[in-house]
């Protein structure tokens, strides 16, 4: 009679720790024939833009796993993220345009995964400069940060007449290695610049139309550097 | 059910039945499989939420644990792992008892399922699957031990270049060819295979001894040839040689003892 309860005991037991037991298959034997297994789809969640914003996106597994991002947009990658949060949890933050998106979350070891998924509009920089192109070089410094967003300072870029501009960041030290994402109408423009190595400068030229810009800027490696920032027209 | 083997899987709704509680999921109870036979589909996805929206709270999910199966290896051998799961894209993983990757692939098998082969101790794996796309896939799985290749022909150190044809294949060990290496007297040895075109191919070497691998190579050697240096005790050994994509290639390869 006791032997009836068992499963519903495991079965409450699992409830409680929300954790779905491991499938069990039956052992894989050389030569013989092919076994069958299923694979479940993994949470794939739609997500509504409707006005350009940068949002932040967080999985946190709830059981000790190991959660990973990935963003898609009408079938296309976007972006991904494997421990940018906490510990290993994963974190997201990416200017989107309106539109449909797609967040889907796996455990990096496949491994059965219980976890918590938020979107959030990233909160707004406070500008460390305001800078016109054909300035004297700016001195920045970017914090430590243990995830991009957290290690960058953003400098408002004012531009009054359209054309090709220099834009360039160079490290104070051969440890630090700046990169520049520009940023207009929340949206990012082009790829981000880089170096071509620690202690090289992140520079390029770049059309910029009038109006106002913003410039991210971080050491890659997520360190505090102390670094120049010149926008110069380029020739 | 005279066994308490059984198989339980949350999948959502009975749980609140069954337990009165527990974040919806609900909890189906499978009886164990013949021997052979997959367990059936189980997910814990089919409860989670479809949208998330921009400053709302956090909403919970589950993730399913991929399929994996234990593969014990009872001799040391090289054995052929396949997953098939098209039109779906099988991902194929063989880890360790510590969970460490030993060998993976993607692409190798057929249109998009996997396939590799890997050289393994004694001991027991994990062969696991997934879903490149993480969407649902039903995947079959099977393993091969493989005999090992006959070889091509014999070294000894200090031999002229020997040259050696590899065959164009669409995945790595059927472009492969394999030499044997005879050593007479302990000592270090440098192995080195170039491509007789090196605007073409590019040389990889796999040294192996009594069905393992002791250490492969690929671009460690001049010109992008590949090189190995390594102390070796007398016996014989095998060189695989292939093209590092696959392509038909001829390569020279040189064994020479080092001071």
């Amino acid at each position: 009679m006791r032997r009836h309860w068992m499963p519903l005991i495991a079965i409450a037991l699992i409830g409680l720790g929300g954790t779905a037991l491991a499938q069990t298959y039956p052992a894989l034997i050389a030569g013989a024939p092919a076994l069958s297994g299923t694979a479940a789809a993994d949470p794939s969640m739609t997500l509504t833009i409707a006005t350009a914003q940068e949002v932040i996106i967080d999985a946190v597994s709830t059981n000790n796993t190991d959660a990973q991002i990935r963003l898609m947009h009408d079938g296309a990658y976007v972006a991904d993220d494997s421990d940018s949060g906490d510990g290993t949890n994963a974190r997201l933050a990416q200017f989107l345009a309106p539109g449909t998106y797609q967040v889907v979350v796996w455990e990096y070891q496949y491994r059965a995964m219980t976890a918590t998924v938020a979107v959030s509009a990233a909160p707004a920089f406070t500008p460390v400069a305001t800078i016109a192109p054909g300035a004297p070089a700016t001195a920045i410094s970017t914090p430590e940060g243990d995830w991009q967003r957290a290690a960058s300072v953003e400098v408002a870029l004012a531009v009054a007449t359209p054309g090709n501009y220099t834009l360039t960041v160079t490290p104070g030290d051969a440890q630090c290695s700046p990169e520049i994402m520009v940023i207009h109408d929340m949206a990012v423009d082009g790829y981000t610049i880089s170096g071509t190595g620690s202690g090289t400068p992140a520079t390029a030229v770049r059309p910029l139309v009038a109006g106002g810009y913003t410039l991210r800027i971080r050491n890659w490696w997520g360190h505090t550097c102390n670094m120049t920032l010149t926008v110069a027209a380029a020739p | 059910m005279s066994k308490l083997t059984t198989y339980l899987s949350i999948t959502a709704g009975a749980m609140l039945v069954l337990a009165g509680c527990c974040m919806g999921g609900s909890t189906e109870v499978v009886t164990p499989p013949a021997t052979g036979e997959a367990p059936p589909t189980t997910g814990a996805a089919t409860a989670n939420p479809t949208t998330l929206t921009v400053g709302a709270p956090a909403v919970a999910i589950t993730v399913a644990e991929a399929p994996r199966w234990s593969f014990v290896v009872a001799a040391p051998g090289e054995y052929q792992f396949d997953a098939m799961g098209a039109p779906q894209d099988a991902q194929l993983t063989v880890l360790d008892s510590n969970g460490w990757t030993v060998a993976s692939d993607g692409d190798s098998g057929d249109s998009t399922d996997a396939r590799l082969a890997v050289f393994l101790p004694a001991g027991t794996f994990t062969v696991r699957v997934n879903e490149y796309n993480h969407v649902a896939a039903t995947v079959r799985v099977s393993a091969t031990q493989l005999a090992p290749m006959t070889p091509v022909a014999t070294l000894a150190p200090g031999a002229p270049p020997t040259t050696v044809t590899t065959p164009a294949a669409d995945w790595d060990r059927p472009s492969s060819s394999e030499v044997a290496l005879t050593i007479t007297a302990p000592g270090n040895y440098r192995i080195n295979a170039a491509s007789s075109d090196t605007n073409a191919c590019t040389s990889r070497i796999e040294l192996i001894q009594n069905n393992a691998s002791i250490t492969s190579n690929s671009y460690g050697g001049p010109n992008s040839s590949a090189q190995i240096d390594q102390a070796l005790t007398p016996g014989t050994y095998m060189l695989r040689l292939r093209d590092t994509i696959y392509r038909g290639c001829t390569h020279i390869v040189t064994v020479v003892p080092q001071p």
